[in-house]
C-alpha cells in the first residue's frame, strides 16, 4: 500500500515537475548560452535503475557547477535519452543525439555491447562520448579518438580477485559463471587467464544468457564440479538469483563476483544466501564519499558507482569545455588534455587510449545485507 | 387439421452469385416425417443450415411453433425444440458415448445449486429421471454395450447413432437429420430405420430426413420433397415421387 | 563435455519435472480457456504474474511457520487467480463474444501489456525477492541429493492437475466444460450454457496460473513484472505440442518440455535452448498443427 501511495505521489510530483520544468526551460532557452550534455542509458526496463543513476549523478554535478557560475558563464544542461539497453535502439538514439547540434557531448550507454554499437556513430558525427560503466578493456583500444572512459575496466578487478583467490586464499579449484555478453565474456576471460597463470584450475566454465532467471542446469553442474570457490562475471540480479538458487539447492562454497554486483538490489534480492559474497572494486577516496553522501541525503538510498562515474564525467566535460572551448571538437581536445583533474573519483588522468587511470583496489564483503570493506 | 409445427415460405439463399436455395417451401406437421432428396449440390444441407440458424436466409420466412425464427441464432432455435444433426459428424469426441448423451440431457434437469449441494429429494428424483432417459436412449439405439467408450474412437456408423441420440436427449419437437445413414451398409441402414421409427413413435417427433438411401426414405417418410439446383422439382408420397419422370431424369437416372 | 553421472541425471530429471509441472499448470489453464473460448488468452501469463505479486504483498500478513504458510499461500494463489480470471473474462472477453476473434486476441495482447505496466507501476520494475518461511532442505534419492522443494512443486502440480481431471471427468460441470472445449457451437446447440462454462474455465484456468505463479516465485526466489511472458511462451508451446484442445496432452507436454529444457541447457547450450524450443514450436505449428500428441486443431491460435 505504501508503495502504491509513494508511486502516486511520485506521479503527481513528476507532473508538477514537468509543468515547472517547461517554464524554466522556456526562460533558459530565451536567455542563455548552454552546454548541453546527453546522458544515455536504459531509462526503462530491467536495467532502468542504472540509467536513473546516470542521470542523477550527471544532474548533481551539473547543479554544483552551475551554482558556481557554470563554464565561463554557460550553463550545463543534462538531457536524458533511453537506449533501452538494446543495441538496435542504441544505434537509433546515438544517431539522434549525434545529429542534434545543440548537444556538445554525450555520456553513458550502459553495457559494452551498446557502447560498441554506438561508438562508430559518435565518431561519424564528431561528438565526444564519455563511457561511465561499460567495462570491456577493448573499448578504448579501438583507436576511436572520440571515445573516453572514466570508469575502470573489468580486467583490473577480475585480475585482483584472481590473485586474491589463488595466491592469498589458496583456493585453486574454481568454478566460473559468466553472462554471455561482451561484458561477461571479456571479464571472465581476464579472470580465467589470471587464475591459470597463478596455477589454479577452472573446474567449471558456464555461460548463461541475459535475463536468465532459472540457473538450474548450471547449478547441477556446480554441485558436481568439486569447486572450492565460484567466481561470477555477472550483474547484481543474475548473481543474486544464481547464488540464492544454488544455496537453496544445497551448494556450499565461497562466492566471489565482479564489481558489477555492487548495488542495494544485490543483498535485497539475494537475501541470506548472499551473505559473505566478496567483490573487488577500485578504491574510493574522499571525493567519492562526499558525492555518495550527497546522494544519500538527496535520494535516501545508497548510490551505485555509476552515480559517481557520471558525476566525474560531467566534471571532466565541463573542464574540457573550459580548456578547449564549448564546441564538440573543443571538448574532445580538452578531455585529451586533462591531467590530474580533481573529480568525484579522485585525481583523473587519461592514458594514451583515453582510458582513466586506476591503481588502487579494495575488497568488499556482504554482511548483514550490506557491502562492507574486507581485508583478506 | 392441426396446425403445422414448422412452416417455410419462399426461402432463398445466395452464396456469392450461386443461388443455393430458390423458393423452398415446407409445412411440417407434428409427428410427420418428410424426406428431402436430390442430387449432390441440390441445396439440401443448405436448407437444414437455414432452418437451424447456421445460415441467414437471403429471403423468406421460417416459423417454428409460432415463433418467427428466420433471423434467430442456432442455440435459440435449438431451445425452441428444432434440433439438427450434421452431415459431417460433430461429437464431443473425448467424452464417452454415455457422457455425450448425458451432457445434452443435463440442461433440462430441474435442480438448483442448493439441490446439488444438499442432495435434496428433488435432486435425487431428477437425477434418477435423467439416468433413466439416457438409459432408454442407449438401450433403444443399441449403444448400451459401448456406453463407456470415447465417442471419438467409434466406427462411423456408431458415431452417427450417438449423434442422433444426443440430439434426441435434448427432447426436440422436430429433428433435422442430414444424411444419418451416410456411409452405412444395408443392414446398418435398416437398423437405423428401426431406431428412428421407434424414436419417432416414442417421442411423437416430426422429422426432416435428408437421405441418399432410398429404402430408408421409402420406409419412414409420409412425404418426400425432391430438390434440384436449389429448387423443389416434385413433392408427394414416396411412390408418386419415385415414379415421376422428372425425378427419374434429374436424380434417380443419375444415381441408378 | 562433462561426464553424465547418475546423481547428475537424477537431479536434472527432478528439476525438469518440477519446472515442467509448472509449465503443465500454465498450459492446462491456457488450453482450458482456449478450448471453450477458441481465443488465445494472451494475458494468461499476467494473471500468473499478478497473483505472484499479490501474494508477495500479502506475505508479511501471513507470518505462519513452515508448511502451513506454503499451504495457505497456495490456496490464496488459487483464489486470487480465479478472481482475476473471472474479472478478465467479464470485463475483456465477454463483451467481445460476438466480435471477430481477432478483436478478442488483440484485446488480450493489449491487456497483457497493460497489466505489465500496471505491475511495474505499483511494485516497481526491478526484481523482488520472494521467500517463504518454509525451507524443506534436501532429499537423498539413492546416490543423488536433490532439493526437496522441487519434489514438492512437482507433487503439488500433479495433485492440482489430478484434481482437475477428477472434476472434469466426474462432475456434470466438468463434462460440460469438456463438451464445450470439444465443440463450443454444438455444445450451445445441446442447451449447454456456454457463457457459464467459459466463466468457469476462466476461473479454473486462471486459478492454476496463480498457483503456477507462486510456485515459480518460490522456486526462483523472485517476482518481477515481466515474468508472465516466459510463462506464457512455455505454456503456449506446451499447449501446441500437446495438441490444442487436448488437456491431458498439454500437461504431458508441459512436463516433457521442462525436462527437455533442462537437458538442452545442460548438454547442448543454455544459449540455444530457447531457440531450439522455439524452432520446435514453429515446426509443430507448420508440420503437425494438431500437435504431437493431439487430434485435429479446431482453429488456428
Ligand atoms: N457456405 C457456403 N458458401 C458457398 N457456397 C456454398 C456454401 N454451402 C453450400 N454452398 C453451395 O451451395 C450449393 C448447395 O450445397 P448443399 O451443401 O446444400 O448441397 P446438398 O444438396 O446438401 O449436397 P450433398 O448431397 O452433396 O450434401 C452447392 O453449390 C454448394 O457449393
Ligand atoms: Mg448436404
Amino acid at each position: 500500500m505504501n508503495i502504491v501511495r509513494s508511486r502516486l505521489l511520485a506521479l503527481v510530483l513528476a507532473a508538477a515537475f514537468i509543468l515547472v520544468g517547461c517554464d524554466i526551460g522556456g526562460l533558459a532557452g530565451a536567455g542563455g548560452d548552454q552546454i548541453k550534455i546527453a546522458v544515455v542509458g536504459p531509462m526503462s526496463g530491467d536495467a532502468a535503475t542504472y540509467g536513473q543513476d546516470f542521470v542523477r549523478g550527471a544532474q548533481m554535478a551539473a547543479e554544483k557547477i552551475n551554482a558556481a557560475g557554470g563554464v565561463d558563464g554557460k550553463e550545463i544542461v543534462i538531457e536524458q535519452f533511453d537506449d533501452r539497453n538494446d543495441t538496435t535502439e542504441t544505434a537509433n538514439i546515438a544517431q539522434r543525439i549525434g545529429s542534434d547540434s545543440s548537444i556538445l557531448a554525450s555520456m553513458g550507454h550502459f553495457t559494452s555491447s551498446t557502447v560498441y554499437a554506438a561508438m562508430p556513430i559518435y565518431k561519424a558525427n564528431g561528438l565526444p562520448l564519455v563511457v561511465i560503466s561499460a567495462s570491456d578493456p577493448k573499448i578504448t583500444q579501438q583507436g576511436n579518438e572520440w571515445v573516453f572512459r572514466v570508469s575502470p575496466t573489468n580486467d583490473l578487478g577480475a585480475q585482483a580477485t584472481a590473485d586474491l583467490l589463488v595466491q592469498q586464499l589458496g583456493l585453486t579449484r574454481i568454478a566460473t559463471f559468466y553472462l554471455n555478453t561482451d561484458f561477461g565474456k571479456s571479464e571472465h576471460q581476464y579472470f580465467v587467464e589470471r587464475v591459470q597463470q597463478n596455477g589454479g584450475t577452472i573446474v567449471l566454465d558456464e555461460p548463461y544468457q541475459p535475463d536468465t532467471k532459472d540457473f538450474t542446469s548450471g547449478i547441477i553442474k556446480l554441485k558436481n564440479a568439486g569447486a572450492e570457490a565460484v567466481y561470477l562475471s555477472s550483474y547484481y540480479n543474475d548473481a543474486a538469483l544464481l547464488i540464492k538458487q544454488a544455496v537453496a539447492s544445497g551448494v556450499q562454497t565461497r562466492w566471489f563476483a565482479s564489481a558489477a554486483i555492487i548495488s542495494n538490489q544485490f543483498p535485497e534480492v539475494g537475501g541470506e544466501a548472499v551473505e559473505g559474497v566478496i567483490t573487488a572494486r577500485v578504491a574510493q577516496g574522499e571525493n567519492w564519499e562526499a558525492v555518495a553522501a550527497e546522494y544519500r541525503q538527496k535520494y535516501g538510498a545508497e548510490p551505485t558507482p555509476f552515480v559517481i562515474y557520471a558525476y566525474a564525467a560531467t566534471q571532466a566535460i565541463a573542464e574540457a569545455a573550459r580548456q578547449g572551448g564549448a564546441t564538440r571538437d573543443g571538448i574532445r581536445q580538452g578531455l585529451e588534455a586533462i591531467e590530474n583533474l580533481d573529480t568525484a573519483i579522485g585525481p583523473l588522468s587519461f592514458d594514451q587510449n583515453r582510458q582513466a587511470i586506476y591503481t588502487e583496489f579494495e575488497f568488499l564483503i556482504v554482511q548483514d545485507g550490506q557491502f562492507k570493506p574486507w581485508t583478506p | 387439421m392441426t396446425e403445422a409445427l414448422l412452416t417455410v415460405r419462399d426461402l432463398w439463399k445466395e452464396f456469392d452469385g450461386i443461388q443455393a436455395v430458390r423458393g423452398f417451401e415446407l409445412d411440417l406437421y407434428p409427428g410427420e416425417v418428410v424426406g428431402l432428396i436430390g442430387p449432390n449440390g441440390a441445396g439440401k444441407s443448405t436448407v437444414v443450415n437455414l432452418l437451424s440458424g447456421f445460415h441467414r436466409p437471403s429471403r423468406g420466412r421460417i416459423t417454428f411453433a409460432g415463433h418467427d425464427i428466420s433471423q434467430a441464432r442456432p442455440d435459440r432455435i435449438a431451445q425452441l425444440g428444432l434440433v439438427r444433426t450434421f452431415q459431417h459428424i460433430r461429437l464431443f469426441s473425448e467424452l464417452t458415448v454415455r457422457q455425450n448423451v448425458e451432457v445434452a440431457a443435463a440442461p433440462r434437469l430441474q435442480i438448483s445449486t442448493i439441490d446439488v449441494a444438499l442432495r435434496t429429494r428433488r435432486y435425487r428424483r431428477e437425477v434418477e429421471r435423467w439416468r433413466q432417459e439416457v438409459d432408454e436412449l442407449l438401450e433403444a439405439s443399441g449403444l448400451m454395450a459401448i456406453q463407456d467408450r470415447p465417442a471419438g474412437v467409434l466406427p462411423y456408423g456408431d458415431q452417427r447413432r450417438v449423434e442422433i441420440i444426443r440430439a434426441l436427449a435434448t427432447q426436440p419437437r422436430a429433428l433435422l437429420l442430414d444424411e444419418p445413414a451416410a456411409g452405412m451398409n444395408e443392414s446398418e441402414a435398416a437398423a437405423l430405420s428401426d431406431f428412428l421409427e421407434w424414436a419417432q413413435g416414442r417421442y411423437g417427433l416430426s422429422l426432416v430426413l435428408i437421405e441418399h438411401h432410398l429404402d430408408v426414405v421409402e420406409r419412414l417418410c409420409q412425404r418426400v420433397i425432391v430438390m434440384d439446383q436449389g429448387a423443389i422439382i416434385v413433392s408427394g408420397t414416396p411412390e408418386e415421387v419415385t415414379q415421376h419422370p422428372e425425378v427419374i431424369r434429374a436424380y434417380l437416372g443419375e444415381a441408378a | 563435455m562433462d561426464s553424465v553421472t547418475i546423481p547428475v541425471l537424477v537431479d536434472q530429471l527432478v528439476s525438469g519435472l518440477a519446472i515442467g509441472g509448472v509449465y503443465g499448470l500454465v498450459a492446462l489453464g491456457f488450453a482450458l480457456i482456449f478450448g471453450v473460448l477458441r481465443v488465445a488468452q494472451f494475458a494468461h501469463g499476467e494473471v500468473y504474474m499478478l497473483v505472484a505479486f499479490l501474494v508477495l504483498t500479502a506475505l508479511p500478513a501471513l507470518p505462519l511457520g513452515g508448511f502451513s504458510q506454503f499451504g495457505l499461500v497456495l490456496v490464496l494463489a488459487l483464489f486470487l487467480g480465479a478472481a482475476i480470471g473471472l474479472a478478465v473474462e467479464r470485463v475483456v472477453f465477454r463483451p467481445l463474444m460476438a466480435a471477430p476473434h481477432i478483436a478478442a486476441i488483440i484485446s488480450a495482447i493489449g491487456l497483457s501489456i497493460a497489466l505489465q505496466y500496471l505491475a511495474a507501476f505499483l511494485w516497481g520494475a526491478e526484481l523482488h525477492p520472494f521467500v517463504l518461511n518454509w525451507a524443506p532442505g534436501n532429499l537423498t534419492l539413492g546416490p543423488a541429493t536433490i532439493p526437496a522443494f522441487k519434489v514438492v512443486i512437482f507433487v503439488t502440480a500433479l495433485a492440482l492437475l489430478a484434481g482437475l481431471q477428477l472434476v472434469l471427468r466426474r462432475t456434470q460441470l466438468g463434462r460440460a466444460i469438456r463438451a464445450t472445449a470439444s465443440d463450443p457451437e454444438t455444445a450451445r446447440l445441446m442447451g449447454i450454457n456456454t457463457i457459464r462454462i467459459i466463466a468457469a474455465a476462466f476461473a479454473v484456468g486462471s486459478a492454476f496460473a496463480g498457483a503456477a505463479g507462486v510456485l515459480v516465485a518460490a522456486l526462483y526466489g523472485v517476482v518481477y513484472s515481466s515474468m508472465g511472458i516466459a510463462a506464457l511462451v512455455k505454456g503456449y508451446t506446451a499447449t501446441v505440442i500437446g495438441g490444442v484442445g487436448n488437456l491431458v496432452g498439454a500437461v504431458i507436454s508441459g512436463l516433457l518440455l521442462g525436462v527437455f529444457e533442462v537437458l538442452l541447457e545442460s548438454y547442448v547450450s543454455p544459449k540455444w535452448s530457447d531457440a531450439i524450443i522455439f524452432a520446435l514450436l514453429i515446426g509443430v505449428l507448420v508440420l503437425r498443427p494438431q500437435g504431437l500428441l493431439g487430434r485435429a486443431i479446431p482453429e488456428r491460435l
